[in-house]
Order: structure tokens, then C-alpha cells, then sequence
């Protein structure tokens, strides 16, 4: 560091050491110690050193270098050097011809005040032909692969675990004034913040509860809404290994249990109804047409006895109405087609038949017709 | 180097000169005679306020004393590096008792037996740890263990309410006032770049002094005066070769140094 160069020591050491001295730096690599990459400013054609600092840009780092480059670095190591008490860190010394700087003192305060004397040198890094111990490649192997980091910044701290080699992954997390989220490599996986916790991925969980919903509570094995049960009474959700209902059984709900059988109370189909016998003959009706192999009671399906129906339905209403055995029912409006292979008006008590054409209605009763 | 004397230069350059050392132990020394003989009042030495190197503890009192003192934080060349220097001392166990975190002030001066010259700090250090034996003479023995106040430079960065960002060389100034000790002037010709630096909230002034530093491809140490200084890998006075005497000290003609 000061200007002066301490030539007295020519031949006043015990021992000196002295390595070749090193090749002039040619370049700066400043980590941020971020987590995010290093950047090299110069070239690596001679020694690089590296600088950590988050705060260090491009052009402070080629000021520094400006000052830096070519300069040599010379290792030596004396011992038993009779060096001034006055001499400091930094200082120029010359020993024997050799030209280096005192990077590190140890002194004893003896008569002498003898002192070892070293520009240290990491022998590692200038090995040519680098051997690693057996022990050495094996704990590598084992606890290389891992790295992990804890960092500090001004606005957040994070950590990360990463695996390098052939199946590179990292996992980390990173908390922050207003957040904490969990990253997958570089991807948000989970953040919690004041409006609450985001997934990005699956979630697994054995019970708990989203908003108003209940998600096996108990052991119910259920997604319940309001404490709602399968067959109870109290009016809510209820999907689980029941089946569904909405709404409270003894009032208007619907529900459908897990053999297929539905309760409702009221249903709209803007598409169609389909049924299908057991020979897989498939009959549908929709708002328009009414399709069945026979048609009795409020049930359609086949029918066994085409002479004795239990009962008829009220209304068959549709535009279109085909019946390929007995159809029975007390009124039958058709808009505008009715198909049969028979057609039976009043049945066992007496009946009209009205017919409409072009606006005019014409009835067609016991023993005579009206028009 | 630090600076010296024509006498210590007159004596090191003379055959049988000899040096002392003196090791000031606590903010206050001890009176003592003109010949460094301790003053007793009722078998207990006298305690002065600010006893400087004349009241310390002498050679036949201290059995060793070692100092190492370095530059980089590795085997090898670095930079960033905050190095605190180290003292390890062994002396008959003195009378009293020492504080903890005591401070420690090593002197050496020379003498020629009839001309002593000034005494010049060795560092400043603090009691880290202490141990009490006896020697095969039954005597009691004291070892302490020091450091310097770089040590200290391992806290958080002090609560500031000033404006942020501000120049490095502010920033040094207020880790320095914060550790209590002052900035060594050529510190201030190395950090000529006036880099602004943001709020070093969460990080220690061990960190800030090392990332600053880097920045100027130095690394920071304590001065034998306990001044903080940063010292750039590349700062080597350049190589010359001055007449020197047996002593190797430079000889001077008419105030300038002799190139061969």
C-alpha cells in the first residue's frame, strides 16, 4: 500500500520460498451473489479474479480493471525474515532479487523480531495435472450434485436447493414484504399473499375447507354445502360417495344416487330424453316429438299388454307423436301428425275425437260427428 | 511502512541495537518508574488514566508475543476481504482483573541501550479469550487471544435515517464512526470511483466494507494505529533498487533516495 519497498531483506531470512510467479490478470468476474450469473468483464486469456458484490455494473468493473490488468502476482514465503517492526500489509519487499509485496506477517516479538513473511499462493489452482483423492471424487460425487443457498437482499430473502448434473432441478422459496411464493425451477408453484393462497398445480388434501364448502368432514367422504347429507332433510349440497342432492329430501331437490336412480322435483331438457329397452332400442323424446315402443302410465317404455294399460297419463302433448303398440292416455293433442297402426277414441267410456282443418274443428263422437 | 523516526532509523542502522516491547493491557496503564520499574502503593500497582506504551507491561514480564497479521481471505490472492489481525500473547498473570473485551496495544521501540526511540503501535486488539496456567516454575501464566475491531464489522449495518444512495466514501466513514475507529487518509486516495451505494439494509458492514473493496480490487485491514485501511491488490509501490546499508534501510543523499 505505501510507496516504500523494504530492501533490506536481500539475505536477512532463515528460508525462502518462491513460486513462479503468476500470469497477469487479464480479467474480472463479478458474481452478484444473487443467484443470477456471473459476468466477465475482460477476457480469460490471463488470470481472472473474482469479485462478489450485488452493487458492481459493468463500468465500475472496468474501471477496476483498468487498474488491475497485467498485474502479476508473485508468491513467496520467508521465514525467520529480520523485517522492521515497521513495516505494514502492502508494503514492497525485495528479497534476494525477487520482487513481491508482504500480503501477510506473522511476527514473534523476540529479540530478533523475526517474522514469516508471504505473498500466499493457493497451490490448488496452479496444479497442471489436477488428481482428486478417491475420497475426495466419491464425497463430491455425493454432495456436489446439491447446492443450496440462503440469500439476503434489502427488499426479500430467498433460498433455493438446486441439483445439478443430468437431472437438473431447483426448489426454493422466496418471502418477500407483501408475499411468499414457492418456486419450481422458475415457476410460481404456490404464493400466499393478503388475498389468500394460489395453486398453480395439483392439491392434495384429506379434508379441509374451501369458502362454504366442507370437503370430508368427519369421514363423510363428502364435498358437503351447509351440512347437507344424502337423504337428509337439511337443504345444501351433497357429493360424495352417496351420490348427489341439492336441496333438503323432504322438500324440493333433486338427487341422484350412485345406481343412477334421480329425484327431481322439477326438470327443464332443452335437448332430448332418451331411453333405451333392454335390447338397446333407443326411443327420445324431445320438445318436439315424442318417440316410444308404447306409452302408459307416467312412464314410457314397452309395453307388456297391449290390451290392458294400468292407467293413462293426462296429456300427451307433441308435435309429433309415433307409437308403434298401445298409447293410451285420456287427451292426446298432435300438432301436426299422428302415427298408428290403430286408432281407438273414447276406449272403454264414451269419447270425442276432434279433428282441426284449415281453422275448422270437427268432432267425431258416439254415434255421430259435429262439426 | 510506518512512519518512523531519524532515531529509529539511527539505531536499526547501528550493530547491537536491540528492541523492546511493551503491551498496554485496558484503557488505563500503570505508574511506573522512569525505568519502567512499577510504582506500588501497598504492594498493588498505581492505575493511570490513558497509559500509553511507558506503562505497559514489559519483557520480563511477557513470556511471548505473536501477531499475524494478512491481506487475503484465502491461501491465495483475493479481493473483498475484510482480515481481521490476530495477537496471541503469554505473560505472567498480572495483578487485578482485566475486563472482558479488553483492549490490547502492543508497542515495539529500539534502543542502543543508552537512546531509545519513540514506541510504535503494533495494532490495536480486544480480548477474545483468556486462559490461566502455571509454568514448571509453578509461576501463574496468562495467555489472551485477540483480535482486532475488523471483527466487530460482523454486526448488521447501523440503523441510518439520512438519504440513501450515498457514496462509498460515506459509507466507509459511517461504518468507521460506528466501530469507533478512524479511516486511514490513504483509504481515500484508493476510492476515487464515488460509487453510490443503496441502503445496505440486511447486510453486515463486514459485507458492505468487502463488496465496496471489491470494487476497487482491494481488500480491508486495521492499521497498527487501528485505522481502517483498504489496501488494492494492484497498489505495490513500483520495483526499485535503492542503495540501502547493512540494514537495508534506504540511505539518502541531500533528502532523495540513491537509485543503483
Amino acid at each position: 500500500m505505501s510507496e516504500y519497498t523494504i530492501n533490506s531483506l536481500s539475505r536477512r531470512y532463515g528460508k525462502l520460498d518462491v513460486s513462479p510467479q503468476l500470469s497477469g490478470y487479464s480479467g474480472i468476474r463479478v458474481d452478484p451473489g444473487d443467484g443470477s450469473d456471473p459476468f466477465l468483464v475482460g477476457t480469460e486469456s490471463g488470470r481472472v479474479i473474482t469479485v462478489t458484490n450485488p452493487w458492481m455494473t459493468q463500468a465500475q468493473a472496468e474501471r477496476a480493471l483498468a487498474k488491475l490488468e497485467g498485474f502479476a502476482y508473485q508468491p513467496f514465503s520467508a521465514v525467520d525474515a529480520l523485517l522492521s517492526p515497521a513495516a505494514e500489509l502492502g508494503d514492497g519487499v525485495v528479497l534476494n532479487g525477487l520482487y513481491s509485496g508482504l500480503y501477510a506477517i506473522e511476527r514473534d516479538y523476540n529479540a530478533l523480531m523475526a517474522a514469516g513473511i508471504r505473498a500466499p499462493q493457493d497451490e490448488e489452482i496452479d496444479h497442471e495435472y489436477p488428481y482428486e483423492p478417491q475420497a475426495e471424487r466419491s464425497a463430491s460425487r455425493r454432495f456436489s450434485a446439491i447446492e443450496s443457498e440462503l440469500l439476503f437482499y434489502n427488499d426479500r430473502i430467498e433460498a433455493k436447493v438446486s441439483q445439478t448434473g443430468g437431472n437438473n432441478a431447483s426448489f426454493g422459496w422466496s418471502l418477500l414484504s407483501d408475499r411468499f411464493s414457492l418456486f419450481s425451477g422458475s415457476s410460481e408453484v404456490f404464493r400466499v399473499d393478503s388475498n389468500g393462497a394460489k395453486v398453480t398445480g395439483t392439491i392434495t388434501a384429506t379434508a379441509g375447507a374451501i369458502g362454504p364448502f366442507t370437503i370430508n368432514a368427519n369421514n363423510s367422504k363428502a364435498i358437503q354445502y351447509n351440512g347437507c347429507t344424502y337423504g337428509g332433510n337439511r337443504t345444501g349440497l351433497y357429493l360424495g360417495s352417496s351420490g348427489l342432492q341439492l336441496g333438503a329430501a323432504n322438500s324440493s331437490h333433486l338427487q341422484c344416487s350412485m345406481k343412477g336412480d334421480v329425484v327431481a322435483h322439477n326438470m327443464k331438457l332443452t335437448g332430448s330424453l332418451k331411453f333405451v329397452d333392454g335390447n338397446g332400442v333407443e326411443r327420445s323424446m324431445n320438445a318436439n316429438s315424442l318417440r316410444a315402443g308404447a306409452a302408459h302410465g307416467n312412464s314410457y317404455g314397452t309395453a307388456t299388454s297391449s290390451s290392458s294399460p294400468p292407467s293413462y297419463p293426462t296429456y300427451f302433448t307433441a308435435k309429433y307423436l309415433y307409437a308403434t303398440e298401445n298409447l293410451g292416455a285420456k287427451y292426446v293433442d298432435v300438432e301436426q301428425r299422428l302415427t298408428c297402426g290403430f286408432l281407438t277414441v273414447g276406449g272403454r267410456g264414451a269419447g270425442w275425437m276432434k279433428m282441426s282443418y284449415n281453422g275448422s274443428n270437427y268432432w267425431i263422437m258416439n254415434g255421430g260427428y259435429a262439426s | 511502512m510506518y512512519s518512523v523516526s531519524e532515531t529509529w532509523l539511527d539505531l536499526v542502522s547501528q550493530d547491537g541495537h536491540r528492541f523492546e516491547v511493551s503491551v498496554v493491557i485496558g484503557e488505563s496503564g500503570r505508574l511506573i518508574t522512569k525505568a519502567g520499574a512499577r510504582i506500588t502503593f501497598g504492594g498493588d500497582g498505581i492505575l493511570v488514566s490513558q497509559g500509553g506504551a511507558e506503562g505497559g507491561y514489559r519483557g520480563s514480564q511477557i513470556i511471548s508475543l505473536r501477531t499475524s497479521l494478512a491481506e487475503f481471505a484465502q491461501e491465495g490472492p483475493g479481493v473483498g476481504a475484510c482480515i481481521s489481525a490476530e495477537l496471541e500473547l503469554t505473560m505472567l498473570r498480572p495483578a487485578g482483573e482485566i475486563p472482558r473485551m479488553a483492549v490490547v496495544r502492543p508497542y515495539v521501540r529500539v534502543t542502543d541501550g543508552e537512546t531509545y526511540s519513540e514506541w510504535i503501535p503494533q495494532g490495536v486488539f480486544y480480548i477474545d479469550t483468556r486462559s490461566y496456567t502455571k509454568n514448571e516454575d509453578g509461576l501463574d501464566l496468562m495467555t489472551l487471544h485477540c483480535f482486532d475491531a475488523m471483527l466487530m464489522t460482523e454486526q448488521f449495518y447501523p440503523t441510518t435515517t439520512h438519504p440513501w444512495p450515498m457514496t462509498d466514501t460515506a459509507v466507509v466513514q459511517e461504518i468507521a464512526d460506528t466501530l469507533g475507529v478512524t479511516v486511514d487518509p490513504r483509504t481515500w486516495e484508493v476510492m476515487n470511483d464515488g460509487v453510490q451505494i443503496p441502503l445496505p439494509a440486511s447486510y453486515t458492514m463486514r459485507e458492505v466494507l468487502g463488496y465496496i473493496g471489491g470494487m476497487y480490487v482491494g481488500n480491508w485491514v486495521l492499521t497498527y494505529d487501528g485505522q481502517l485501511l483498504l489496501i488494492a491488490l494492484d497498489a505495490l509501490p513500483a520495483e526499485t533498487n535503492y542503495l540501502v546499508d547493512t540494514y537495508g534501510n534506504v540511505l539518502v543523499f541531500g533528502g532523495d533516495r540513491i537509485l543503483v
